[in-house]
């Protein structure tokens, strides 16, 4: 999908074609929610986050004067409404008196590799850990392969800050999973005693 | 192994595609064991990263996505537009409070070696019967949080609240918190 065929669809929309919405939510959809899963590491939050960038978009169209792509619009709606729903998160469960209800993990049927499925959960804790914003620039320079320049109108930033938190961010994942891998190795030579 | 060419040029390509096609650090790889370790190290990382797969809803969802988006559209449009007087600044109140009870209730212990015969000895509290009906700080907390909602926001719980302020009045509760250690 070219910039000119968005503006199209954006075009036909505002002459009142309601079907151009639909175009568009279809066209983005599995990206908006590739991004929003990768921030918030919840299928359900995810979901709901897809659905809250284009009801976002739907009230935003008519507005809309085409100086950044649809495109990057609806990368920079996901990553800041997934960053405020991470914030929203922490302070909930940073109130003590709150208890907000932890969702139990629920077990994952047909796994046979078990540690394929603990290299994910190290993989997603090491994503966790990483500050909001550069958890977005590292999901969308990593998993969605967008140039830091995207990624600095995106995240409005530089693109040399781009670069900057990009390899910070490596370096905390390649420490994280370094660290996972000690103990996951720690842990197979316990077992292999006798 | 101090080499540190490595990183630099990892943060001038940003990339490990972009270094292996870089034909002069290339050269620089072949003989030197401590870039080649850090290579190493990376592509470890880059691999591990292949196992974080996307748990991509069923086509069937997809295919009916559009229509959910627009029934949320329509449900936000029937929703009445009034904002009480004072707008957010009830639910900011009230979690700062929220907050603020719990700190101080939570911090506060009382000073058992300096209490005043009067505060040692209060004749009117009826006498606890069971453990369970001594003031414990938990118990207090948990009640005066109860009051405290109860008073303020009705029957709408804090963790609600949150999810009615805007991004900017988000912005004030976390600046608010801040003295809190957030």
């Amino acid at each position: 999908m070219t910039a000119g065929e968005d503006r199209e669809l954006v075009a036909r929309f505002k002459s009142g074609d309601q079907a151009a919405f639909n175009e568009l939510v279809r066209l983005y959809q599995k990206r908006v929610y590739a991004v929003a899963f990768r921030m918030v590491r919840d299928e359900e939050e995810a979901k709901d986050l897809t659905q809250e960038v284009f009801v976002k978009m739907y009230k935003m169209l008519p507005d809309f004067r085409g100086e950044a792509s649809v495109f990057t619009w609806a990368y920079r709606a996901t990553v800041n409404l997934a960053i405020n729903h991470l914030r929203r998160k922490k302070i909930i469960s940073w109130v003590p008196l709150l208890e907000a209800e932890e969702k139990p993990e629920e077990p994952k049927e047909g796994l046979s590799d078990i540690d394929t499925e603990r290299l994910k959960r190290a993989i997603a804790d090491a994503v966790k850990k990483l500050p909001p914003k550069q958890r977005a620039i590292f999901i969308l320079r990593h998993y969605d392969e967008l140039s830091n320049e995207e990624i600095a109108q995106i995240v409005g930033k530089s693109v040399g800050a781009v670069k900057a938190n990009y390899f910070q961010a490596l370096q905390k994942m390649k420490k994280h999973l370094a660290e996972w891998k000690t103990v996951l190795t720690g842990d197979v030579r316990r077992y292999e005693l006798p | 192994m101090n080499c540190r060419r490595f990183e630099e040029e990892l943060k001038k390509w940003d990339g490990l595609k972009a270094l292996d096609i870089d034909a002069a650090f290339g050269e620089h790889l072949k003989s030197c064991p401590a870039c080649q370790a850090r290579r190493a190290e990376y592509g470890e990382l880059f691999d591990a990263l292949k196992a974080d797969q996307l748990p991509m809803p069923e086509e069937s969802y997809w295919a009916s996505f559009p229509a959910l988006v627009r029934e949320r559209i329509e449900k936000i449009s029937l929703r009445p537009r009034w904002k009480p007087i004072l707008g957010w600044s009830l639910p900011v109140f009230a979690v700062v409070l929220v907050v603020g009870i719990a700190l101080f209730v939570s911090k506060e212990k009382p000073d058992l070696a300096n209490l005043t015969a009067e505060e040692a000895f209060d004749y009117n509290a009826p006498l606890a019967e069971t453990v369970a009906d001594l003031p414990l700080p938990e118990n207090t907390v948990s009640f005066i949080t109860a009051q405290a909602e109860e008073e303020l926001v009705g029957s709408m719980k804090v963790e609600e609240l949150v999810y009615t302020l805007s991004d900017e009045q988000l912005k004030t509760l976390e600046e608010k918190l801040t003295p809190f250690k957030l």
